[in-house]
This record gives C-alpha cells, sequence and structure tokens, in this order.
C-alpha cells in the first residue's frame, strides 16, 4: 500500500530525517510516534507530496509520489497539525471545495458530502460557518475532508492536539471506526494515545526509525519493568534492604531524604504484581507510607527499551 | 482550476474586498463622469474615463491580490493545494482569473455610464471597447505581478508593499525615462566621452529614453484608448503576464523542495 524507501531530507546543514524506510500494508494502522521535531511530521508532508524528500523514494499503491503525484494523491487523504480550513466557508461549502480539488463526479458528490458528515457526525452544523465551530467540531470537519474522494490511506498528523479529554476520546473513536475501510497513518507523541488505536506502531526519534513493532510487542516491552514512586517515613537505610529482598524487585533508589520523609523509586519486574509486598513489608519496618504512586514509562523509557532490547 | 477559481472569487464578496474594491472604482468613475456631464465642456468621453481608472490599478490591484497566496499560507491551507490530486499550475491559473474577474466587475459602474449616456442620446465610439479591452491587457499583467508578490510572502502587507512599489515604477516610468536621458545626456556632455556633436548627444539621449519608456504598459496600451488595434502591446502585455504566471508557478514549487 504505501511504501517509504530511505528518505532523507535535510532543512539547510540540519538533518530532519536520516534515512527512513518502512512499508504499511493495506487495512493497518500505523503510529507515529515521537517527540516533537522527531521528523514525525517532516515523513508525513514528503508521504502526502505537500514536500520533497532530499533522497529515497515514497509509492503510494504503486504510484510514485513524485513521478505520479496526482494517481498518487488521489489513494491519500490528508489532515495536518493544523487543519486546512477556510473560516469563511460553510462546512458543506468547504466540503464540496475538497470534492472539486479532489475531482470527485457531480454525480457522486452530495451524496458523498452526506455520507461522510454522517460518518464523522457533522450534519447538524453542515449550513455553519467554519469560523463560528469549536476546535473538536474544526478537527471533525478536517477528518471529513480527508475522506472526502473515498481515499484508502488517510494521514493524520496529532489529530488530538490541543483539544480538551472528551473531544480527544471522540476524535479517537472516530479514528477507530475508520479503521474499518482505510490504512490509517497516525502520529501522536502521546504514547497511550498511540496504543489504544494503533496495531503497529513506528518510534522516531532525531530523524530515524528507533523502533518498528506491533504495539503488543511494545506493550510487552512497557511490561517488562514497572515504577513506583513511595514517599515514606523512615530512613533510607532501614527500608532499603528488606525492599530488595521482596520477590520481584529489581531496584530500590533514594530520590530525596529530608526532615525523616524519604522519597524512593522502586522499580519491579512488570509480570508480577510487588504493590501489596511493598506495602507489607514497609509496615513490618514501621515505615509508614505517605505517598505510593505508580509511574507510567515515559517516551522516553520506551525508546530506551526498545533500543536496548533491540541491540 | 475552476474549484480554485470560483473559491477565490466568491471568496472577494465573503470578506469586504469585493465589495470595497467595486465601490471604490465606482465612485471614482461617478466622480469623473459627473465631472464631464456638468463641466463646463458637457461632453462625455467615455474613453477619457477609463483611461483615468487605469491609474488607480497602483492601489486597487495590490489590494485584490495580496491575498491570493499569502493568506493560504499563513493559514496553512496551501496544504490542500499541494496535497490534491491537481497540479499547481490549475491552482495559479484559477486564483489569476479569479482576481481578473473581479476587476472586469469592477467595471460595472463604466456600464452604467455607457448605459447614461446613451438614454441622454450620447455616442459610444468603438474606441471605448478598445479602451476596455486595453484596461483589462493591462489588469491582467498588474494581476500576475500582485499574484507573484502575494507568492513570495506570507505577509498580505508585505505583499500589498512591493507590489504597490512595483505598479508605481511602471506608472512612473515615462518621467523615470525623461529624467534618465536628461542625466545621460548631460553626462556625455560634461566628459565628452566619445567626442559627439549637440545633436548626437540628443539623439543618444532620446533613443535611450525611448528604450527604457518601450517598458512602459501604460504608454503602450494608451494605443486602445484612441481606438486602434495594434498587435505589439497585446503580445507585450500577455507575454510577461504568462511569465509572470510562470514564475509563480515556480516559486509555488520550490516551496516543496526547500531546503530552509
Amino acid at each position: 500500500m504505501i511504501e517509504v524507501s530511505n528518505l532523507v531530507k535535510f532543512y539547510g546543514d540540519k538533518r530532519a530525517l536520516g534515512g527512513i524506510s518502512f512499508t504499511v500494508n493495506q487495512g493497518e494502522i500505523l503510529g507515529f510516534l515521537g517527540p516533537n521535531g522527531a521528523g514525525k511530521t517532516t515523513t508525513m508532508n514528503i508521504i502526502t507530496g505537500y514536500l520533497s524528500a532530499t533522497s529515497g523514494k515514497v509509492t503510494i499503491n504503486g504510484y510514485d509520489i513524485l513521478e505520479q503525484p496526482e494517481l498518487a494523491k488521489k489513494n491519500i487523504g490528508y489532515l495536518p497539525e493544523l487543519p486546512p480550513l477556510f473560516l469563511d466557508m460553510t462546512v458543506y461549502e468547504y466540503l464540496e471545495y475538497v470534492s472539486e480539488l479532489k475531482k470527485v463526479s457531480r454525480d457522486v458528490r452530495k451524496k458523498q458530502i452526506a455520507n461522510v458528515m454522517q460518518m464523522v457526525h457533522i450534519g447538524n452544523v453542515s449550513g455553519r460557518l467554519i469560523h463560528n465551530l469549536s476546535k473538536g467540531y474544526r478537527q471533525r470537519v478536517g477528518i471529513a475532508q480527508t475522506l472526502i474522494g473515498n481515499p484508502e490511506v488517510i494521514i493524520l498528523d496529532e489529530p488530538t492536539v490541543g483539544l480538551d479529554p472528551n473531544q480527544v476520546i471522540e476524535i479517537r473513536k472516530l479514528i477507530a471506526s475508520l479503521a474499518q475501510n482505510h490504512t490509517i497513518i497516525f502520529s501522536s507523541h502521546i504514547l497511550s494515545e498511540v496504543q489504544a488505536i494503533c496495531d503497529r506502531v513506528i518510534i522516531i526519534n532525531n530523524g530515524k526509525i528507533a523502533a518498528d513493532a506491533p504495539t503488543i510487542e511494545l506493550s510487552a516491552q512497557m511490561q517488562g519493568s514497572s515504577h513506583y514512586l513511595v514517599t515514606v517515613e523512615g530512613s533510607f537505610s532501614n527500608v532499603q534492604m528488606p525492599l530488595r529482598a521482596v520477590p520481584g524487585i529489581k531496584s530500590v533508589t533514594a530520590l530525596s531524604e529530608k526532615n525523616g520523609i524519604l522519597q524512593m523509586d522502586v522499580m519491579a519486574d512488570g509480570s508480577l504484581d510487588v504493590r501489596k509486598s511493598i506495602f507489607y513489608t514497609l509496615a513490618r519496618m514501621s515505615a509508614p507510607i505517605l505517598e505510593f504512586k505508580s509511574m507510567a514509562p515515559s517516551l522516553e523509557d520506551v525508546f530506551a527499551d526498545i533500543t536496548s532490547a533491540k541491540k | 482550476m475552476i474549484a480554485v477559481f470560483k473559491r477565490e472569487f466568491l471568496s472577494y464578496f465573503r470578506t469586504p474586498v469585493g465589495w470595497v474594491a467595486i465601490c471604490l472604482l465606482s465612485v471614482i468613475s461617478g466622480y469623473y463622469f459627473t465631472g464631464m456631464m456638468t463641466g463646463t465642456v458637457a461632453y462625455v468621453n467615455m474613453n477619457l474615463e477609463i483611461a483615468y481608472l487605469r491609474t488607480f490599478f497602483i492601489i486597487l490591484i495590490p489590494i485584490i491580490t495580496m491575498r491570493l497566496f499569502a493568506e493560504e499560507k499563513r493559514n496553512g491551507t496551501d496544504v490542500l493545494l499541494y496535497t490534491m490530486p491537481f497540479s499547481m499550475k490549475e491552482a495559479v491559473i484559477g486564483k489569476f482569473l479569479a482576481a481578473m474577474a473581479l476587476q472586469a466587475l469592477m467595471l460595472v459602474s463604466v456600464f452604467f455610464h455607457m448605459i447614461i449616456t446613451v438614454i441622454l442620446s450620447g455616442y459610444i465610439s468603438s474606441a471605448t471597447w478598445g479602451a476596455i479591452f486595453g484596461y483589462l491587457v493591462l489588469a491582467a499583467l498588474f494581476i500576475s505581478i500582485g499574484m507573484l508578490t502575494s507568492a513570495l510572502t506570507e505577509n498580505q502587507i508585505m505583499s500589498a508593499v512591493v507590489c504597490f512599489v512595483v505598479l508605481l515604477f511602471f506608472s512612473m516610468l515615462s518621467s523615470i525615462a525623461s529624467q534618465i536621458s536628461d542625466i545621460f545626456k548631460s553626462f556625455l556632455k560634461f566628459t565628452h566621452l566619445f567626442g559627439l556633436s549637440e545633436s548626437a548627444i540628443y539623439s543618444a539621449g532620446e533613443g535611450l529614453r525611448s528604450v527604457i519608456v518601450w517598458f512602459d504598459p501604460y504608454t503602450k496600451t494608451d494605443c486602445y484608448t484612441s481606438g486602434v488595434f495594434k498587435l505589439v502591446p497585446l503580445v507585450f502585455c500577455l507575454s510577461f503576464t504568462a511569465v509572470f504566471i510562470y514564475i509563480t508557478f515556480r516559486v509555488l514549487e520550490k516551496k516543496r523542495w526547500s531546503q530552509n
């Protein structure tokens, strides 16, 4: 479906992409994960033909994006991070304009716009100016725009950025529902979001692919170890050894110790739930727990874990 | 192309730009027309009115062209033009035609004046149609310049200012040519560079002046206002229009390859 081979992009002296290659199969939801500035947007811009790579090749359904741009672009619906909306148009006018740009035949245009509006639940605002819509609705209109022309590939660049939690949930549901009929590339810098939606994850960092694995594999990697932030009343010398003796605990590190209050990082084997054992051990040592927090692994932790596992 | 043309043309009327431009030209032409009717001569010459309106290109064309690409770049909607299954050439031509259509529509007041003239038993000569033709040919050239300046920046004001300066230069080209010619003549006289006689110096100066004036689109298209059709001004204006449209297309395509 999509073949990206050896993409390199330079902005002046700065290398934004350093030889990225991957393929996306039909019907797959690929999550593009990475911190800001990692090269996600640049990659997406090159795949959609918005930018050209310094070197490398992109083919969509067998069509080269540079040599047969019109045929390749017919297969793509793209929503950039900033949705390309004309605020002075109504939702319907805008979608009609996009269908004309995508050369959707006049006979099916009306029906297709109606279907798309129903799919993304914007039928109730079709006559309203985009300027007067909430951010969530604008994002939906942006997604509707990608579906016009019924392209096989949908590319969404951080579609949940700037939305409130309810809107984020709605957009995620919407993306999941689109996955039934489309191949989707979806970028985010939020780990849990990609995990919730995607079949496969590509982690990109400093313009290079740090990991390319099915989401299940990534999750297993993340569960390899778990961290707990524990604050107790007591001293590190008293609690360190008994905690280390608990089966499943890999390490105990003091983060701070002040006025008899100790804060430590407890790293445990992800396959075992050691929370009860920590509680009983600390109770036995007369070190009352003031705070107990399970720490989700950061994106950096996952990078480190996955890249070290690959070595 | 039709989609871009339609959206661009209608957007002039979704914002005040189209209305303001039409009103402005109507007021100016109305003032001139009334002046002709009520003046001491009381003689209506539509050609003069149309020729007079050409002098306002330097204000109106920057206004109607500044947003063509600069606004799309600023709002991020240019992504649509780059990622849709159609050529950037279609977008450029669509936008150019939309601005041309508005420019033609702005002549609506002139048509009213022509109707009034006819009703009052006046005479509309074929030269008037020539003047309208010349007006549109000149507008095409200037719109292509405005479109290029809009493609070069994200800032509409900057685009308008640059376009204004370029059009101002063209409108002053005749007087600039005379000044350069005078300076050149004085220089030759003062330095005795080639030992030229007085008449040769004069001829050289005038030659230089006519070379510069050759590039003056206003002077060039004056023939149409007088009702004389000449092919050279038409070819001149349309060739340069095509060149500026092509450069606009290249500037936009360059963005795809930009390394900045």
